[in-house]
């Protein structure tokens, strides 16, 4: 290790000086021996200082070097580590040459919460024409879901109904989703929050590009409660032959025990905002999934009091339903039964301790050149407290793209309520 | 108010625990395969594959697009080749997350499905061969369309994820069609 040149420099200009000093002169000739003793003391504690000052920078110059020889070691360490990991999946030339270690596989980054951050949503605008006239903006709902690690995840979904919420407008911000799933390993996940039930065909799947017709069906609308959401937990449990069973304890219905309302099941959602949880309900669904484009499934759920026991008497519910979705080739059938046995005195007064209704929807969808145009037709025949009728929809779906979806149809509802509806709808999803 | 929270529920989960422990099954998100593991698989009995990387040029974006609805996300993308086989992995995205989903094409036509990372909360349903083997033998219809030769039934409850495996495998023909021209 060497000294800095300026250092060197100024040693030598004072050892140049001293020496001078040392050399009788004319004009040292005229200083006494005790002056020039002391300008020697001077000099030497000059120098005794600046020698000190190099050995301070040789060992900060030492030092230095030691740490960048310790990153090149790391860094060379660090390379034999990647190396490695790329040979873990060895492909090779016919040389013998690996080859696929220099392009990284398209996975994603998983450090930030952008990169653990999604958002998508969907939405549906609907033009009504006939018996009634109207057009709304039905709802626009965000998803913003959330991954905190491999394991477990967030969902949520929050939505604004008819366009314009508030005091006295007809619209409404409302939190559909939110709960946090668990992946607990052998085919298990559970989940814990606020969540869609497990019940029906569109009660868990309704984005208007996935369904038939402008409104949903009264079926999975008067019998089951769509969109049905509750607070509480739930465990799935998914096997390899395409059979999924859920079963999940939550909040119930809370629905009036008279006025015009009286057991309306739809009425009774309380949709988790300060809900009475004095009566819980519990459902279980199975579905089977196991043959492509086809699917049945069937849920079963009990609450201990439907009126959560705001009535003298106790109305201790059971609501079951099944259904089967094909969707083979262009061919499609989707059709749902769904029952509800209502126990008291006040509901069998009323005539409303059983409700059910069923419908069946045939369709066929056409692949074009400018999209899909698919053509339904539904029959459905509800004994509801809102609805006791048969109703006949038949119209097409257009998709330009897959998730943008133009509708028309035409809606009959027959008997007491006797209405035609004429609707055209357009619907999104991102 | 005493609340009345089901006594059977709890039951019904200790079955549902007791009853499905040890069973095949699967859960929903996950790495199902490594890249080795579909690879072997998907060139068993071919040798050897050989690892590229192919650079998408504009003229594949546009071809993307009609194909996925949207340029891809890189454009430098790795595949590997063994004769008249080709292999591709690729991600699409579900409803919010992406599907990473392996496959392999001989001679033009679909000869293998696998899907490697299932990141959704809905929909794993696409990763069961029940699903996949449906791809097989399926080939590209000519642009601007690029249409897949057969129809690919979907599960209910899982079409947006059907839908991403579908785009996906008409771009892995589309790419294959590249390497192999």
């Amino acid at each position: 290790m060497k000294p800095t040149k300026p250092l060197l420099f100024q040693i030598g200009l004072l050892a140049v000086a001293g020496i001078a000093l040392m050399i009788p002169t004319p004009q040292a000739q005229g200083q006494t021996l005790e002056e020039i003793a002391a300008e020697m003391r001077s000099m030497k504690e000059r120098i005794s200082e600046l020698e000190t000052k190099l050995e301070v920078t040789e060992s900060k110059l030492a030092s230095a070097e030691a740490k960048a020889e310790s990153a090149k070691q790391s860094a060379d360490t660090a390379v034999q580590v990647a190396s490695t990991a790329s040979a873990g999946s060895i492909i090779t030339d016919e040389k013998g040459v690996i080859v696929n270690g220099d392009i990284p596989l398209p996975v994603i980054p998983q450090e930030g919460w952008w990169n653990k951050t999604s958002i998508g949503g969907y939405g549906e605008m609907h033009l009504t024409l006939g018996d009634k006239e109207e057009i709304d903006f039905h709802r626009f709902v965000l998803f913003v879901d959330h991954q905190f690690d491999d394991r477990i995840r967030l969902v949520t979904e929050l939505e604004l109904e008819h366009s314009l919420a508030g005091d006295g407008k007809p619209g409404e911000v409302e939190l559909e989703q939110a709960y946090v799933e668990m992946d607990l390993g052998s085919g298990y996940a559970a989940r814990a929050g606020l969540f869609l039930l497990p019940v029906g065909i569109i009660n868990e799947y309704h984005e208007p590009n996935t369904f038939f017709g402008t409104e949903r069906n009264f079926v999975e609308s008067e019998i089951i409660p769509t969109t049905w959401w509750e607070g509480g937990v739930g465990l799935t449990k998914r096997f390899d032959n395409g059979l999924s069973l859920d079963l999940s304890g939550h909040s119930g219905l809370d629905v009036d025990a008279d006025g015009s309302n009286a057991f309306r099941i739809r009425g009774g959602r309380q949709k988790v905002a300060e809900a009475s949880a004095g009566d819980w309900g519990s459902t279980l669904n199975a579905e089977y999934n196991g043959i492509p484009g086809f699917g049945i499934g069937g849920s079963i759920q009990y609450q201990s009091d439907l009126t959560q026991t705001t009535s003298p008497e106790s109305n201790a519910a059971w609501m079951a339903e099944t259904h089967i979705d094909v969707q083979m080739g262009g061919f499609g059938l989707s059709a749902l039964y769904g029952h509800w046995d209502i126990s008291g005195a006040t509901p069998a007064a009323l005539g409303l301790a059983e409700q059910s209704g069923f419908y069946i929807e045939p369709s066929y969808t056409f692949n074009t050149s400018i999209g899909d145009i698919g053509f339904f037709t539904r029959w459905s025949k509800l004994e509801a407290q809102k609805l006791d009728s048969n109703v006949y929809d038949v119209g097409m779906n257009y998709w330009p793209t897959e998730n943008v979806v133009l509708k028309a149809d035409y809606t009959r509802i027959d008997e007491a309520v006797d209405q035609d509806f004429i609707n055209f709808g357009v619907g999104f999803q991102f | 108010m005493t609340s009345r929270f089901p006594r059977f529920l709890i039951i019904g989960w200790l079955a549902l625990l007791i009853g499905g422990a040890g069973s095949s099954a699967y859960g929903q998100a996950g790495t199902y395969l490594s890249t080795t593991e579909f690879l072997a698989e998907g060139f068993s009995g071919k040798g050897t594959p050989s690892a590229g990387a192919y650079t998408l040029s504009s003229t594949d974006q546009a071809a993307a697009k009609a194909i996925l609805g949207h340029a891809y996300g890189t454009s430098r993308l790795r595949y590997w080749r063994s004769g008249d086989r080709s292999a591709w992995i690729l991600e699409e995205i579900g409803k919010t997350r992406p599907i990473t989903t392996g496959f392999v094409v001989d001679g033009g036509k679909i000869h293998l499905v696998r899907v490697l990372i299932y990141r959704e909360s809905h929909g794993g349903e696409v990763k069961n061969k029940f699903f996949t083997k449906q791809f097989d033998g399926a080939k590209l219809g000519s642009a601007p369309r690029y249409d897949l030769s057969r129809r690919i039934n979907s599960i209910s409850g899982a079409t947006l994820s059907v839908n991403a495996l579908r785009k996906l495998s008409r771009f892995a023909l589309y790419l294959d069609g590249k390497v192999s021209g």
